[in-house]
């Protein structure tokens, strides 16, 4: 479905929007898999449930990236007119998902982009917006668990889906080394 | 002089609950140790006959404090039923603004906008994630009025 | 006496709410209904019991925010309750105004007509004739109205009447207020 992008007046809405849509996403998405994982009898419950669910939140978060660039360089255009980046290179598109990405999405942008060269790139968010005010009745042990299982997919396929609108097969995966620091590994064919 | 913080649910049910000891900064296990006691009970049936009382005497009067000869207790209502109460000594004045930050900053953020929290408290839950915790220690210690 | 209810929602709105893009918001939202129509086989009943049930959990936290930006307390007739909805509510949300049109004789129902709506710019139904007569693409609203309402003791009916995206020539939810719920009391009062 081609979208076509009016230049609308003043086109903003309150962050908290998103915000508590994101919250709700990721109750029903842990849910749902509860249901499918009871649904097909599955033996290994808790591995099941936990990449099912991957799945859920993460293909929204797809989704979203296979639109992201057209999106994000409409804004630019609209905004100051300056030539396109260049995606000539992988290094330059996970420069752009590190600033423009990043900064439109969540407020900032990632702290710090590893690479070696050879397909494997890691994107630290020092203190990634999502999941900064997570914080568990039970304790940092669980938040740690709840955040790893619920609110890391949507970012990774956001990634991912971005990535695949620019040809490049990935499979990303999130770590929470020291809440609320997030690092992303990329793992990319080219 | 603050002495205590208590939090009441749309269910009558104290939510939270911190006692402030004199001058020195208060261990955690005074954090939601009064809850279920007859003191809680009492408070909240305190305030509520005399929140009505007031709707009684007139329109749209709320309750805001009251006080007795040792203590005042700051009040505030949301329009969905939490009642934010702070107990302080008799002399203290209008803490109407900490209570405003305790709800529209503190409780705003660490728990409506929590994700990890619940909004909707069952019989027994009580508030008890740290961010919360710190925070109103740290808003209510801070405070002109808290010594 | 009546309140400028327009000025303290564009108030609000303008000083007292981080911003987003709105399209932002579109996409995720998009993402979401896409994959619940998916992983309900485009039931498209049980999308919309599924939106509507995420939207109620949504609007039990979005009414405390709501409640501590503006100070307002409850309201003192359902037609007060319609224009603070319509002009700040909305507003402070959505940053979109609708009109409250039909307010019964009785005071207890009206209508709210959205000239845009955030949630489906640039959205087009599933062509398989069947989403255009069943699907509720925004339902979420009727939830965050639902659950915000009943917070503040309101038991209001929300549903859709009509939805541009399916081709009526509007978009309209119509609220009607059930009863006003009693306040608790706890054990021992009369």
């Amino acid at each position: 479905m081609p979208l076509e992008y009016d230049l609308l007046a003043d086109n903003t809405i309150n962050k908290s929007c998103l915000e508590y849509l994101l919250i709700e996403t990721a109750s029903i998405s842990h849910e749902a898999t509860v249901q499918v994982c009871d649904n097909e009898n599955v033996r290994d419950h808790e591995q099941a449930t936990a990449s099912a669910e991957g799945n859920l939140t993460e293909e929204i978060g797809y989704n979203i990236g296979l639109k992201l660039v057209d999106y994000l360089l409409y804004l630019q255009k609209g905004k100051n007119g300056t030539g396109t980046p260049k995606f000539d290179q992988v290094v330059n598109i996970m420069k752009f998902v590190c600033k423009n990405v990043w900064e439109s999405l969540f407020g900032r942008q990632i702290d710090n982009l590893r690479t070696n060269h050879r397909g494997t790139y890691v994107l630290v968010d020092r203190s990634f917006t999502m999941i900064s005010r997570l914080d568990s009745p039970l304790g940092v042990q669980d938040t740690l668990n709840q955040t790893r299982k619920h609110y890391l997919w949507y970012p990774c396929g956001i990634i991912r889906g971005l990535l695949e609108s620019l040809d490049i097969d990935s499979t990303v995966q999130a770590e929470v080394t020291e809440f609320p620091s997030v690092s992303f590994h990329i793992q990319t064919s080219k | 002089m603050i002495y205590s913080f208590w939090i009441f649910d749309r269910h009558c049910n104290c939510i939270y609950n911190r006692d402030f000891a004199q001058h020195k900064p208060a261990s955690k296990d005074t954090v939601n140790r009064n809850n279920d006691k007859d003191e809680a009970k009492l408070l909240f049936g305190a305030i509520f006959s005399m929140s009505r009382l007031s709707s009684k005497l007139s329109d749209g009067n709320v309750l805001q404090s009251f006080r007795t000869g040792k203590y005042k207790a700051h009040l505030k209502e949301t329009a969905t039923g939490l009642r934010f109460i702070l107990i302080s000594d008799s002399n203290v004045g209008d803490l109407s603004g900490l209570l405003n930050q305790l709800y529209s900053d503190l409780y705003l953020n660490t728990i409506v906008k929590n994700g990890l929290s619940p909004v909707d408290f069952k019989e027994g839950m009580v508030i008890k994630n740290m961010s919360f915790i710190n925070g109103a220690d740290e808003l209510i210690t801070q405070n002109g009025d808290f010594i | 006496m009546s309140k400028p209810y327009k000025l303290i929602g564009e108030d609000v709105y303008k000083n007292r709410t981080e911003k987003i893009n709105s399209e932002l918001f579109t996409l995720t939202y998009g993402s979401v209904v896409a994959q619940l129509c998916r992983d309900y086989n485009n039931d498209y009943k049980k999308v919309n019991e599924q939106l509507e049930s995420m939207g109620y959990n949504i609007g039990i936290r979005l009414i405390e925010e709501f409640l501590a930006k503006t100070n307002f307390g409850r309201c003192i007739n359902f037609k007060e309750t319609a224009e603070i909805i319509s002009k700040v509510g909305f507003k402070m949300f959505l940053n979109t105004t609708p009109t409250v049109d039909n307010f019964s004789a009785d005071g207890k129902q009206f209508n709210l007509i959205l000239e845009d709506n955030p949630l489906a710019e640039f959205v087009e139904l599933p062509d398989d004739n069947k989403a255009v007569k069943e699907l509720w693409y925004s339902n979420v609203l009727v939830g965050v109205l639902k659950g915000a309402l009943q917070m503040v003791q309101l038991d209001v009916d929300v549903s859709f009447v009509k939805d541009i995206l399916r081709g009526d020539p509007s978009t309209e939810i119509k609220l009607r207020l059930n009863k006003i719920l009693k306040d608790e009391i706890p054990a021992g009062e009369d």
